[in-house]
């Protein structure tokens, strides 16, 4: 970058156009009460880097949070150096430059940066990659790239909820109407799902819109499925424990989506139940049922409760529900 | 099948006067060429290393092979902890990539070059294999082409079949395989190839080929090629894999291996192996992505101690017993039969016994050879 012309001068709040965001890196969100408490007691201590824009006014190049305040605080007059003609990529730059030094970027605030460069810039996603990537803490290849400038394109609606969901269940919500998404919003806020129950709630129905539009060849209606499967009808009810009927949701779900896992599930816990395991002893299949063994867990408070437990493990072992249970393996 | 033909040629220093490459420039003159002092200039540049798939396959390099080209196959290694059944397989990587678009081809997640590279010291594998061969003589080995790429898709315009058949013809304890999808077998006809190697074909029912194995050769084409070689002498085989569950699936592959084994008499075929599905999870978004048509990427598909996602173990299980079970009944029972990248308590229930060793499985497929 070529030495920019440099005045420091203070410059009127009002003559500042706070609105003009090119620059902007941060959302539009409320300032951290440590610089309000700064500025209270000792004003503006470093100057804004600006640029006149005609007429008397200037446009923020560095500074947003710093001239909120100020203005909040009503004060008049704010230190600031002024850069003349210098082209916006380079002042766009230099705003990166001086934001990735400071409190880290949100990755939707990575993404709006990525976005303003390609949108107002004109600069390559190959560019990105080789030039930006990193100095924004991002891994330098092209599927970051392209996640972070989906994460951009999020619609306000989800990027409201931000607070309830990831970023990666909200670009997976992207590519479902508001309709579908009305339907999982509604799950996590009924009934305060845990993360990792919203995490198999999105991938279950994620995989059935998949694979259900792809199988018909047309458009996939989750509401129609949502229906059918019953779990509208849970979700209305608003009964009994709520997370009992998030697993119900999820266990009708999943029955859709892996009829054959469910089934050998099915089979599995009514072979054990047959089976009249000791209390205190519990058989773990292996994961997916995909193995050769099960494990066997109990524990014992001595020799006389090792020998019952013995006797009535070899009683289990006499069982033919028991070669059932291994025929799934 | 549509023949690849590169855009542009990248030409290693080392091999520009290698056999190959002359092959190679003579068949494609229009073709623009570039000369690259080392390949490894290329395959660290971010710019091409970054390309997308099918545009990294429109140019080829003609390169140097560094390092030992003869390795077990893969399937051997353990992987999550846990190691599936091994046939005793060897492979040699004389060219990586496809230009074919299988949806479910791995390499499209394996690969972290995207061109099409062609290896051109042909005289170093044959020096190298020639020692390996020479030095464990009480061992048999199984040697394929076709892990990192098709094994005859390329040979129309590298010809590299034809030195390593002539090789293979003097090996009393190897016998050489190649494994495609293509109809490319005009340059092994009326090779001295004594029985020393198999020309094998990827085999999937007509549903699975025209939806999901763009740019290869129909399974009419296929086979009409395995007979062409048959009429040479060859023995041919084929690999059923992957076997994919779909509705009417039962009918299809029946039908397929009817067909297959209604073409050729016992005495032609070298071996046949069947393959369940499977795929890494990172694959199968890529499947999602590019390739929207198709419904592979979301089968019943479960999660291996291996880390591969396959059907569920009741689907897998009523797959092979039915494909084997077709195998047998218009096949030959006395046929090298195995299962590819399979887990061990699978492997038994299949074949009613234990998994074998490695070696007792591939001693098993070559029995005719040894």
């Amino acid at each position: 970058m070529n030495e920019p012309d440099l005045i420091f001068q203070p410059v009127e709040t009002k003559k500042i156009q706070y609105e003009d965001r090119t620059f902007a890196m941060r959302s539009n969100s409320s300032s951290s009460p440590i610089l309000l408490k700064s500025i209270r007691r000792y004003g503006v201590l470093v100057p804004l880097t600006l640029q006149t824009t005609g007429e008397g006014l200037y446009r923020i190049i560095c500074g947003f949070r710093r001239y909120r305040v100020a203005r909040d605080l009503a004060i008049r007059t704010i230190p600031a150096r002024v850069i003349g003609n210098v082209e916006s990529r380079e002042l766009f730059e230099m705003a990166m430059a001086e934001n990735v030094c400071g409190e880290p970027l949100s990755d939707f605030e990575k993404a709006t940066v990525l976005a303003k460069l390609c949108e107002n810039f004109g600069v390559s996603q190959e560019e990105l990659v080789r030039d930006y990537l990193e100095l924004l803490g991002i891994r330098p290849d092209r599927f970051h790239c392209s996640r972070y400038l989906a994460i951009s394109k999020l619609s306000a609606e989800l990027r409201d909820r931000l607070d309830l969901i990831s970023i990666n269940t909200a670009l997976a919500l992207a590519r479902w109407s508001s309709n579908e998404r009305a339907i999982y919003m509604q799950v996590l806020e009924y009934f305060r799902t845990t993360r990792s129950q919203q995490r198999e709630l999105l991938k279950v129905l994620d995989d059935l819109r998949e694979r259900l539009s792809r199988e018909s060849g047309h458009k996939f209606d989750l509401e129609k499925l949502w229906e059918s499967s019953g779990c509208a009808g849970l979700v209305e009810s608003k009964k009994s424990n709520p997370g009992l009927l998030v697993e119900e949701i999820l266990t009708r779900l999943q029955k859709l989506n892996r009829p054959e896992l469910e089934a050998m599930r099915r089979t599995y816990q009514r072979e054990v139940a047959g089976l009249n395991i000791p209390s205190g002893v519990n058989f773990y299949p292996p994961d997916f049922f995909e193995g050769g063994e099960i494990d066997v867990r109990f524990s014992m408070t001595g020799a006389a409760q090792l020998e019952e437990i013995a006797r009535e493990l070899l009683r289990v072992s006499r069982q033919p529900g028991l070669r059932s249970i291994f025929e799934l393996l | 099948m549509i023949l690849y033909r590169p855009d542009q040629i990248f030409i290693e220093e080392a091999v520009r006067d290698c056999q190959l490459t002359q092959t190679v420039l003579d068949k494609l003159p229009e073709v623009e060429v570039f000369h690259v002092r080392d390949s490894r200039d290329l395959r660290r540049s971010p710019r091409r290393r970054e390309l997308p798939i099918p545009t990294g396959k429109r140019s080829l390099l003609i390169a140097k092979h560094q390092g030992t080209f003869f390795k077990p196959c893969p399937a051997s290694q353990v992987q999550g902890g846990r190691r599936n059944v091994c046939c005793n397989y060897f492979v040699v990587n004389l060219a990586s990539n496809c230009h074919m678009e299988c949806s479910y081809c791995y390499l499209q997640t394996h690969l972290n070059f995207p061109l099409m590279v062609v290896y051109a010291n042909i005289d170093d594998l044959l020096e190298e294999l020639s020692g390996v061969l020479r030095e464990k003589k009480q061992n048999f080995y199984r040697i394929g082409t076709g892990e990192l790429a098709d094994s005859l898709a390329l040979d129309p315009l590298t010809e590299s079949s034809r030195p390593l058949v002539e090789f293979f013809a003097q090996q009393s304890n190897a016998v050489l395989e190649f494994k495609t999808k293509s109809n490319c077998v005009e340059h092994l006809l009326g090779l001295p190839h004594e029985g020393r190697t198999v020309v094998s074909w990827s085999m999937n029912t007509r549903h699975i080929q025209s939806r999901e194995e763009h740019k290869t050769a129909t399974i009419d084409e296929r086979l009409l090629a395995a007979q062409r070689c048959v009429e040479d002498g060859y023995r041919v085989g084929f690999h059923f894999d992957p076997i994919v569950y779909y509705s009417d699936w039962e009918q299809d592959y029946e039908e397929l291996i009817r067909e297959v084994f209604g073409c050729f008499s016992p005495s032609s075929l070298a071996w046949v192996s069947v393959g369940a599905l499977r795929m890494t999870s990172d694959l199968r978004k890529t499947i999602l992505r590019r390739f929207p048509g198709s419904t592979l990427p979301t089968g019943e598909l479960v999660p291996c101690p291996d880390g591969k996602l396959r059907y569920t173990k009741s689907i897998r299980r009523i797959m092979y017993e039915r494909v084997f079970g077709w195998i047998r009944q218009y096949g030959s029972s006395d046929l090298g039969i195995y299962a590819c990248m399979e887990r061990p308590e699978v492997w038994s229930r299949i074949f009613n016994t234990a998994p074998l060793t490695d070696i007792e499985i591939g001693d098993s497929v070559t029995v005719g050879f040894q």
